[in-house]
């Protein structure tokens, strides 16, 4: 449990209140959606150096078992993130730092498991129903997702034959695909892609993935506006 | 260094914007060989022809056959204008007008569309994001056609996304001629990585690309700009301004529509 940012944007505009927020690292939408709080127990009994993606957020309800005012998801785990499956289908894990895992950690994992790489853009929107679907059935609280930037620094193609996997076309058919969820479901999408376009990603970007703090401050912002369009609070009565 | 063979043909079926854009990057080439070392430049042809914008049009613009440019550059921004489309039926009018203009002879290109709408576009907030996704379909339509038939794209969205609509003063509409020479920066960077082997010696063409794709190229270049918020752009002269190298010629074509 911390504060973030969010809060110094409301402090800037004397905003008679807080927002408190708890901050749990996602894996991908199929292992939320599995997650009954059971940690295998072959993974539990080994010390793997996962934080922040530790066993007990990778396997948690927290998601399922909270009732915040607002949810907040975000499209990048299923965009980016890749898990290690059990041979055999019991489960899956996100094995983060993998490479600087010890060396029989490593061969563990190896003789163990196989690497799911990706998860395609129709499974992981019908998890995102699945997802909004259970929340919406504990509360009326509205869910927020954030799409991702399609602006990979550096990158320079011109014909694209041959290239019908590259990360950033991958990121405009999930938000493109976010849209549509939206468009059935009613969920708000925290358009990243548009702000970092607005700003621009030489100043808000530090790589394909991360925001610097300006870029934070900006989605925060997004997420700002996004809530009180909600009706989360009255902006009417903040002092000016 | 080596005198260039022959003139460079371009033929540009875009928005008035977007011509601008293609006649800005025919200079930033020039500029870029000169700054290369080029001590002749042959010129650059540029025939430009208008898609139909009114709502209903579905025409798409013909090459003229006396024209039989090396390059055509194109874009789908028009058909904002109209209603869109499902999916397959885009890609299949597009690839279509695609296949054509590579059966005349020409190296296509298509051009992205930034996808920045300001607030001010449309009567509500959901009208505004509609278009947004719509730009966004549209871009990735310019990139599943490169898929399929091997077309290049011109990421005009990326590059301005890159340096941010408010730093190029400019949105979906290349409305600045800040918008319009970053976008063009993107268009010249495009066609000299294509290669224009015909038009410059390739060291030549390395020179110029090492130095149009600098990092602080377009800053300086824009630095160079007056900003000047929000005019209407109007088409390049139909003779460019003398400049470092021999002039960049630019005519509207007048062949008909194509169905």
């Amino acid at each position: 449990m911390r504060w973030n940012g969010i809060n110094a944007l409301l402090r800037e505009a004397d905003a008679p209140l807080s927002i408190r927020v708890k901050h749990e690292t996602s894996p991908r939408s199929e292992m939320l959606l599995a997650a009954d709080g059971t940690i295998p127990a072959e993974l539990a009994a080994r010390d793997l150096p996962l934080d922040p993606h530790g066993l007990r957020v990778q396997f948690g309800t927290t998601l399922f078992t909270e009732r915040p005012d607002a949810y907040v998801l975000s499209l990048q785990p299923d965009i980016q993130m890749p898990l290690a499956l059990r041979r055999g289908g019991d489960y899956a894990f996100y094995p983060h730092g993998v490479e600087a895992w010890p060396p029989e950690q490593r061969q563990w994992l190896r003789d163990g498991f196989t690497l799911s790489r990706s998860i395609g853009i129709d499974e992981s929107m019908a998890n995102f129903h699945a997802i909004i679907a259970r929340l919406r059935a504990a509360s009326d609280a509205p869910i927020l997702v954030y799409n991702v930037s399609a602006l990979v620094p550096g990158e320079s193609i011109h014909c694209y034959a041959g290239m019908e996997d590259l990360y950033s076309t991958r990121i405009r058919r999930f938000n493109l695909a976010l849209v549509e969820l939206s468009q059935q479901t009613g969920i708000s999408i925290v358009d990243v892609d548009r702000v970092v376009a607005t700003h621009g990603a030489r100043a808000l970007k530090f790589d394909t993935t991360h925001l610097n703090p300006a870029g934070c401050r900006a989605v925060a912002e997004e997420v700002l506006r996004v809530l009180l369009d909600h009706g989360l609070h009255d902006e009417g009565a903040w002092p000016r | 260094m080596s005198v260039p063979a022959a003139p460079l043909r371009l033929f540009a079926a875009a928005t008035r914007p977007e011509q601008a854009a293609i006649a800005k990057g025919g200079e930033l080439i020039r500029r870029a060989l000169h700054e290369a070392g080029a001590s002749a430049i042959a010129p650059i042809e540029l025939r430009l022809a208008a898609p139909p914008e009114a709502p209903g049009a579905t025409a798409l613009p013909e090459i003229a056959p006396d024209i039989a440019p090396d390059i055509a550059i194109t874009s789908p921004l028009a058909d904002l204008a109209r209603p869109e489309a499902a999916p397959q039926a885009a890609f299949a009018r597009w690839a279509d007008y695609l296949r054509a203009l590579q059966d005349q002879g020409a190296t296509v290109f298509v051009c992205t569309a930034f996808r920045h709408v300001p607030p001010d576009i449309g009567p509500t907030p959901a009208t505004r994001e509609a278009l947004v996704a719509r730009i966004r379909r549209m871009n990735l339509l310019a990139i599943e056609l490169s898929h399929r038939l091997a077309i290049n794209v011109i990421d005009i969205d990326s590059r301005l996304a890159f340096h941010g609509a408010r730093w190029v003063s400019g949105d979906f509409r290349l409305g600045t001629p800040r918008a319009v020479l970053a976008a063009g920066h993107a268009v010249a960077q495009a066609l000299l990585a294509h290669g224009l082997d015909g038009f410059a010696a390739p060291a030549l063409q390395e020179k110029a690309l090492a130095w149009l794709a600098a990092p602080d190229r377009l800053p300086a270049l824009l630095a160079a700009e007056a900003p000047v918020p929000r005019p209407e752009i109007a088409l390049p002269p139909q003779s460019a301004p003398a400049q470092t190298a021999p002039a960049l010629s630019t005519r509207p074509q007048t062949a008909g529509p194509r169905a």
